[in-house]
């Protein structure tokens, strides 16, 4: 064909683009994966702990602070990658801000307790099965940002996967959080970013092959 | 430079609310410029710049709504088109690389497979009566004519023909009675 009679096809194809369509997109995306991960989640625990109770529980809200700080340093970069000239510049690092505030509070709790009850404190009951819990529970997220990812345009497929992945992991632990029966800052910081960071680098691996258009 | 930068910049957000015209000349004067930007890579003679070309510009169109209205035009679309250049460049690299990998095959096939197979055609002539044979390998393996055949061998070019047909039925037997694999 044509370079000039692809023109004329693709003016005709022409129709208005909202200023926000892009991120409609990704927000949709982010909605429907999270529904579903809430959804697989209340089937698999069933209706867990007293909800009401744990609202009062510091714990609760330290997840959720933890989890809200990754995932929107995690979206910002994610957003910034889809477009095409979008350059990381110091996002990346962002992600690292809410990690070391709760590992300086997790280095504060566990200061000056005997080895064998920071052991404790860190592996808490359910270390094995956090990490995967919240890996398992991103996965819906996972894919439906991914999806997003491709209909946009991002230039660096590995780090935009990894920012996809980290951005469904946050999401999936703040979902987890609320059956989750951990208190400590340091089992948090541990179980709960490796959790994050499973489905992190399964983007970073995949990002070459599934973001590419 | 900033005098096209803002005249594309006015084009293209005209065409993001719709405006037909602007679209099609925004699209016109960019497919210039990615001609350019695509030959100086490639080379003048590369045929595949046309089709990088027309990519982008597809490109450009399905994901026109990742361009930030408060940014710049031209690096929005600049990094489109190095993103469809470095794709290009690597899979042309993987071409490349297949289209070597099958040349080292096909040379290595020549040595074996081909001396292979002409053994066993080899073998299985030998089962047959001289005068067929003969007959066969003139005419279908080295491609001769009947006649030339008939008078090299010094018969008629009828009798050379039905040589040539009882012999090919009986290979046809031979090969179906499994007589090649028996050999081997």
């Amino acid at each position: 064909m044509q370079t000039t009679d692809l023109i004329d096809r693709l003016a005709a194809d022409l129709h208005p683009t909202s200023p926000g369509a892009a991120w409609k997109n990704l927000a949709v995306a982010l909605s429907v994966g999270s529904v579903v991960a809430l959804g697989a989640a209340c089937v698999s625990f069933g209706k867990g702990n007293d909800f009401a109770a744990m609202l009062l529980t510091s714990s609760l809200w330290m997840k959720w602070a933890y989890a809200l700080g990754v995932s929107a340093a995690a979206l910002s970069l994610c957003a910034r990658l889809a477009r095409p000239e979008g350059a990381p510049g110091a996002l990346p690092f962002l992600l690292g801000v809410p990690l070391l505030m709760l590992g300086a509070i997790a280095l504060m709790e566990v200061a000056g307790l005997p080895a064998d009850e920071r052991r404790a404190l860190w592996l808490g009951r359910t270390a094995v099965m956090c990490p995967w819990t919240i890996a398992a529970l991103a996965i819906p997220i996972f894919v439906a940002v991914l999806l997003a990812l491709r209909q946009l345009a991002p230039t660096r497929p590995r780090l935009a996967g990894f920012s996809a992945g980290c951005l469904a992991g946050a999401i999936a632990a703040g979902l987890y959080a609320i059956y989750c029966k951990e208190t400590a800052a340091a089992f948090v910081v541990t179980w709960y970013t490796a959790g994050i960071l499973l489905p992190g680098l399964v983007g970073v691996l995949i990002g070459s092959r599934v973001l590419r258009w | 430079m900033s005098e096209v930068e803002s005249r594309l910049k006015e084009l293209m957000l005209l065409s993001l609310g719709g405006d037909g015209m602007a679209y099609r000349e925004l699209l016109s004067k960019l497919s210039v410029r990615l001609r350019a930007y695509y030959r100086r890579r490639l080379g003048q003679g590369c045929s595949d710049a046309e089709d990088l070309v027309q990519e982008t510009l597809i490109a450009i169109h399905a994901r026109r709504a990742t361009f930030d209205r408060t940014q710049l035009f031209t690096p929005w679309a600049y990094a489109m088109a190095r993103y469809k250049l470095v794709d290009y460049l690597r899979r042309s690299r993987v071409r490349a690389a297949v289209s070597m990998d099958d040349c080292e095959e096909f040379c290595a096939m020549d040595e074996t497979e081909q001396a292979a197979a002409s053994r066993d055609v080899d073998s299985l002539l030998s089962r047959l009566p001289n005068a067929m044979s003969e007959a066969i390998r003139l005419t279908r393996i080295e491609g001769r004519s009947i006649a030339d055949a008939a008078q090299r061998t010094g018969k008629s070019a009828a009798a050379t023909k039905v040589s040539i047909h009882r012999g090919l039925l009986r290979l046809a037997r031979l090969q179906a009675a499994g007589a090649l694999d028996a050999d081997d």
